[in-house]
Parts: C-alpha cells; structure tokens; sequence
C-alpha cells in the first residue's frame, strides 16, 4: 500500500480490517480516520466491521478435539509398518 | 565429558502418540477431514523415509510437525494455484478513474438500528458458519487460523507461505465477502 495520507476506499477498508485485528499503525490509523471522516460508505463499513468483530468474538469458538477413530489409526499403524519394511 | 541426550525416533509409537495430535494440526488448517488424514499419513512416511537424517535435535513430536507444516504449506499452494482470486466478488473498482472506489451494489447498507442488539441470538451463529462455508478455501483456511485460533499474523504467513501483505489482502476480501453475506442473509431480512 502507498504511503500517501489520503487514500482510496479499497486501501481504507483494508486499513480498517487491519485496524480491527490491532495491527495498524499509528500513522495508519490517522490517514483511515480521515478518509473515515470525509467518506459515508467507509464510515458506514467501519460501523459494520467493528460489528463484524464483536460477532465472530461471540459466535467463533475453537471447535472440539479431533480424533481418529481406533479402526483409522491401527489401518495407519499397518501402512507404517507395510512402509518401512 | 557428558553426553547430550538425544532424541531417538522410534516409528512402532508413532500412531499411538502422535496421530490424534498432527490429526487436529493438520484439520485446522486444511478443513477437510479426508486430506487431513492423507496429510498425517504422508508425514508418517516421509517421517520414515528421512529418519536416517533425524539429528535428534529436536523432539520426535517437533520433527514430525516440521514435516506436517511443509505438507501444509504444498498444499496450501495447490488450493492457491487451482483456485484463483476469482471465486471473491471485487468490491472496488480494479482500475480506471474510479480506481479504488465502491462499487454500487457493493456499497454498505444502513443495517437498522437493531442491528446491535441481534448479535446474540444464537441462530446468527448457524448464518455465520454458513457465510463462511462459502468463502474460497484459502479466504477461509487464513480467516480461521486469524479468528478462531488467534494465531499471529507472522505465524500464519511462515506456516502459509504467504506474505504479510498477501495476509491482509485475504483477510479484507474474506471481512468483505462475510459482512455483504451477513447483510443479505441476516441483517437486511
């Protein structure tokens, strides 16, 4: 991305979803609140992604262990044992 | 002089210690329970065809998921190669006078000022998880990694192969498509 103060809507909503995962810088988070600040749609899409982020913080959950199953892992067994004879 | 102790491979334990563990490593990044399997299966035998390279340096577990990582990394790039950018909607105008402005049908809605207060309800999961199904393999495998299992965005592009910037440009395209999804399919109804 440019380094310019002002920006397109493209690099904006980038810089917000950077913004969003608290990796922007401070620089990039004067020249985002000023194209925020002049653009409704970016404003508009800012609202919804800070929204975005309380909703995968809520409803986003590490799922349940994996396993495989006891018949998976003797075949495996097998095959590893076929393998390195 | 004392002798270092190290690390000494032993391959009739490898199932048994280490399978459900590469399994889950292996499930969380590709989200196919089918390759996952192939990818442990693969790692077990190129773990058996490079043990005599083993230093014992570092731990078996940590041999095996260097391996594992690899694995995910080809890949990784295979999904990239078959399928292309093009599976995203664009939500800028690619270039021209316009270049890097909205377009139309893209632009936001006003959600309503509900929208806040129906965030809870427990049936947005079941849209989310639908929104996120349709993301492009790769949009998901790096929306996942960066939501759910909160890793460092470093971390991903190492085990990825991928750049910072290529992280960020994921990570937009997969924000944008699941806001216009959740919009269409949650909040304009």
């Amino acid at each position: 991305m440019s380094k310019k103060i002002i920006i397109n809507c493209e690099e904006a909503t980038t810089l917000c979803c950077k913004n969003q995962h608290k990796e922007a810088s401070f620089y990039d988070k004067i020249r985002l609140g000023f194209h925020v600040f002049l653009c409704k749609r970016c404003r508009e899409f800012s609202k919804q992604n800070t929204l975005l982020t309380k909703i995968f913080g809520l409803h986003l959950k590490k799922c349940e262990e994996h396993h495989l199953s006891d018949v998976e892992k003797r075949e495996l067994q097998k095959k590893i044992k076929e393998f390195d004879k | 002089m004392a002798e270092k102790t190290n690390h000494v491979l032993d391959s009739s334990k490898w199932v048994e210690m280490y399978a459900d563990f590469l399994y889950n490593y292996a499930i969380t990044r590709v989200d196919n329970s089918e390759l996952a399997k192939d990818l442990v299966q693969e790692t077990f035998f190129s773990g058996l065809k490079a043990a005599k390279n083993f230093k014992g340096l570092a731990s078996e577990r940590t041999w095996l998921v260097s391996i594992l990582k690899r694995k995910i990394i080809d890949q990784y790039r295979k999904m990239n190669s078959t399928k292309g950018k093009a599976e995203v909607s664009v939500n800028f105008y690619e270039d021209g006078p316009k270049k890097g402005r909205w377009i139309e049908e893209m632009v936001p809605q006003h959600w309503g000022n509900e929208a806040e207060n129906q965030i809870e309800n427990e049936e947005l999961k079941g849209t989310l998880e639908g929104c996120i199904e349709k993301l492009p393999q790769k949009y998901k495998t790096v929306f996942l990694l960066k939501n759910v299992e909160m890793y460092e965005t470093e971390e991903i592009c190492n085990e990825l192969g991928i750049t910072a910037s290529n992280l960020w440009v994921i990570i937009h395209r997969a924000r944008h498509q699941l806001r216009k999804c959740l919009e269409d399919n949650w909040f304009a109804k």
